[in-house]
């Protein structure tokens, strides 16, 4: 019985195959090594799946491409390695961001995919920290660039140290990925819409046993006292290989003296002990660079500079949703990421990238779900490009540190807005006249959080039988509207779900099933041999 | 409760012409006005509006808590939450203050939402004993108004609500001179500041895990309305929604 209907779904299937059906742009074709690949082709938009069987062909082609994906495992067929990290990604987060930029399209949304959601291996991460059931960035980034958990608040040291203990951390301090490459002789880089000091990208080049100490200013007296660093110090003073060559991202009030004022809001910057940290970068590095705004970044030849720093905000990047509103001009992360690699790809002996959207997590705590959405969209961007210019000797891995509260409620029709309220389907199947409402007949929608500061709406209008705000009276599409949450918080947190990893290019079958966090060093380290590379580069 | 009621309608009957305080324009960008708020008679507090330059601040000097608008570039307004006794600063760029879905209106902030208000009210006769102040009075939203309005400074020198039995009254007192504001101002600039977009990952800090928990960062309207105009805090720390 269940075998005649396979079959003659095949048989409609197969004839369906024959008039063709567009598909989602992952047949690029890879390149020689060394050299680019053709990107892939987009599908044509709006793909009518009203014919059943068109589900059937497309997704029986997607497994024959599966079936016929062959990476090279040997250890070290990666050349590159580039992780992109999105901060508080989770796996609603990814889904909902998915349908959003469908929706931008003109597309129904929910069979649309981000860049990466075309890569062809894919693994369950487990994100808990040494000490915590869910975890913050800190100890999420150290595992996954030093190979081991460690504790809540501490970068790139191991959970023998003590919080806010300088001591305790001395001797503590665990090699990352991108040490390692930068003592086998590759290029490193990093970048974030986050400060270059904060949690997630710091751990890839600092130890600190506190990850708020990002300036001397941030730390304890007795802290400097007892020998510890702040991490904007770290970054300029980084003694391994020839020093990162690229690193761009917010913080620059973090590397510069509370006695200059920031060229785009004359505020001052955060350093007592009178460092300029951009002038130190230019004056360590030749053939360097520093550059605060986008047209100065646009500006540098990235064919003669070696060195790149660049610090566009004196904290965070903006919003990508506010990001064509700054006032001095910011670079997108595709931006960065697309000039990065075409410094770092100027060394034969390949490259680490690190790229964070570091601002998800920030829109998620604030409950306000259409920014998180637009920088994870950004991030997919930021990630196209990476798959365009690295080539195929580059292992690209996409992954979240930790997951947020974030969910996607009731039973909305196909196509039905991500941003809005929730309309359901009749009996009939079809989309239902009215949205759908709760015990008291108030509208919802589809997104929302478990808590957060959108629990209740202050004075405004409210529903006296569930204490809900009348959600018609809102625009819940905005890019500033709220989602309620059921906890009341100041701030929503994080959640402690796993969340994905995606992956593609040498070493990207390492990446399956239900894997530790700080598994995906040990990926990275094996598909670009990393240790070995390193010891053999020593003198 | 009934006691407590005629004397506020009895303060109210006399209010045209009680007048005492009544400051000159200052002459210099940083001054203050210090209000005595009081709620059905009784004191309940202090408030302090300090202007510097394009920047606005309310100040509550017994509870050491303060609200600072950066207003220079009007269409990128920032914003600080001051704490006094921790000496911690809150700083909101504009991108947070858009996340929090705060809608910014700079003659709000600088008349205590006053401004827009006006022209929903009678004007009545300049006020007597201070010809710079005029009297305006009328029902908004239920709530009936009488204001002492001083056009030079855009700012009330009496604010007095009554809604269903609830009278609220801010006398202003004081003229706060341009030393004071400036030592305000400068102390801010000292206190330990955190980025708002930083504070959900910092729960290990205990004051900002109570910030977490209990939560105060969505209601950074400044104004002591809400959108029907009705007074939603007379305590100074101005509680509103945040749309
Ligand atoms: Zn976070």
């Amino acid at each position: 019985m269940e075998f005649k209907k396979l079959a003659l779904a095949l048989a409609i299937g197969l004839s369906l195959a024959l008039s063709g059906c567009g598909d989602d742009g992952d047949d690029g074709v890879a390149g020689t090594p060394g050299q680019n690949g053709t990107p892939g082709q987009d599908g044509a938009p709006g793909r009518d799946y009203t014919e059943v069987n068109s589900w059937y062909t497309s997704a029986s082609a997607a497994v024959s491409r599966a079936s016929t994906t062959n990476f090279n495992e040997t250890a070290g067929a990666a050349k590159n390695v580039i992780l992109f990290v999105g901060d508080g990604m989770g796996i609603s987060t990814l889904t909902a961001a998915r349908i959003l930029e469908g929706q931008l399209a003109g597309e129904m949304g929910e069979d649309h995919r981000l860049s990466f959601e075309t890569f062809p291996h894919v693994g369950l991460v487990k994100t808990y920290s040494s000490n915590q059931q869910t975890p913050d960035s800190a100890p999420t980034m150290t595992a996954m660039v030093t190979g081991v958990k460690t504790k809540d608040g501490l970068v790139s040291v191991s959970d023998a140290a003590v919080r806010s203990n300088c001591t305790s951390g001395q001797g503590q301090e665990l090699v990352t990925s991108l040490m390692l490459a930068e003592m086998a002789g590759m290029s490193t880089g990093i970048i974030s819409t986050a400060r270059l000091t904060h949690a997630t990208p710091a751990a890839t080049y600092a130890h600190s046993v506190n990850r708020d100490w990002e300036a001397d200013s941030n730390m304890p007296a007795q802290a400097i006292t007892d020998g510890c660093k702040d991490i904007a110090a770290q970054l300029i003073d980084f003694s391994y290989g020839d020093g990162i060559e690229v690193a761009l991202g917010g913080g620059r009030s973090y590397f510069t003296p509370n006695t200059t004022q920031d060229p785009e809001y004359g505020s001052n910057g955060r350093r007592r002990d009178g460092r300029d940290l951009t002038a130190e970068w230019t004056s360590k590095y030749s053939n360097s660079a520093y550059v605060w705004n986008r047209d100065q970044f646009l500006a540098v030849d990235t064919s003669t500079t070696d060195h790149l720093l660049g610090l566009f905000e004196p904290s965070h990047l903006q919003y990508e949703a506010d990001r064509a509103d700054d006032t001095a001009g910011e670079p997108s992360l595709a931006e960065m990421t697309s000039r990065s690699l075409d410094i770092l790809k100027r060394n034969d002996n390949g490259y680490f990238l690190m790229v964070e959207a570091g601002r998800i997590d920030h829109a998620h705590h604030a409950g306000n779900a259409a920014r998180a959405l637009h920088d994870t969209i950004a991030l997919s961007d930021a990630v196209r490009v990476a798959i365009e210019k690295a080539g195929p000797d580059t292992l690209i891995l996409v992954t979240a540190d930790h997951s947020h509260v974030f969910t996607i409620a009731g039973y909305p029709t196909r196509g039905n807005p991500i941003l809005g309220l929730v309309r359901g389907n009749n009996a009939d199947g079809k989309p239902a006249a009215g949205y759908d409402t709760d015990a008291n007949g108030m509208p919802y929608t589809t997104l929302g959080y478990a808590n957060g500061p959108g629990f209740g709406f202050g004075s405004d209008p409210m529903n006296q039988d569930d204490q809900r705000p009348d959600l018609n009276l809102y625009d819940v599409t905005s890019i500033d509207f709220r989602q309620e949450a059921t906890v009341p918080m100041g701030s929503e947190t994080h959640a402690g779900e796993d969340v994905a990893v995606f992956a593609t290019g040498p070493g990207a079958s390492l990446v399956s099933g239900s894997i530790e966090q700080h598994a995906l060093f040990h990926v990275m380290a094996r598909a670009a041999n990393l240790v070995a590379r390193a010891e053999a580069a020593q003198p | 409760m009934l006691r407590s009621l005629l004397t506020a309608t009895s303060l109210l009957l006399a209010l045209p012409a009680a007048a005492s305080f009544c400051p000159d324009q200052p002459a210099t960008g940083s001054w203050g006005l210090s209000y005595q708020l009081d709620n059905n008679g009784q004191r309940s507090g202090t408030l302090e509006i300090l202007r510097h330059g394009s920047d606005t601040a309310l100040y509550n000097p017994d509870r050491q808590i303060g609200e600072w608008w950066v207003l220079a570039d009007s269409k990128r307004p920032r914003f600080h939450r001051l704490f006094g006794e921790q000496q911690r600063r809150i700083d909101y760029t504009t991108g947070d203050l858009r996340a929090l879905g705060v809608n910014v209106n700079i003659d709000s902030i600088e008349s205590f939402a006053m401004a827009p208000l006006l022209s929903h009210l009678k004007a009545g006769d300049a006020v007597a004993d201070c010809p710079a102040a005029r009297h305006y009075s009328g029902e908004i939203n239920g709530s009936h108004y009488e204001v002492n309005w001083h056009s030079a400074l855009k700012l009330p020198l009496l604010l007095e609500t009554r809604k269903a039995g609830q009278v609220r009254r801010w006398q202003a007192n004081a003229l706060i001179n341009e030393p004071t504001v400036n030592q305000r101002f400068g102390q801010w600039l000292d206190f330990q500041p955190t980025d708002f977009a930083d504070i959900g990952d910092m729960e290990t800090d205990p004051f900002l895990a109570k910030l977490i928990t209990q939560g105060f960062i969505e209601h950074a309207h400044p104004t002591a309305y809400n959108s029907d105009g009705t007074v939603i805090s007379s305590e100074g720390d101005h509680a509103g929604h945040g749309h």
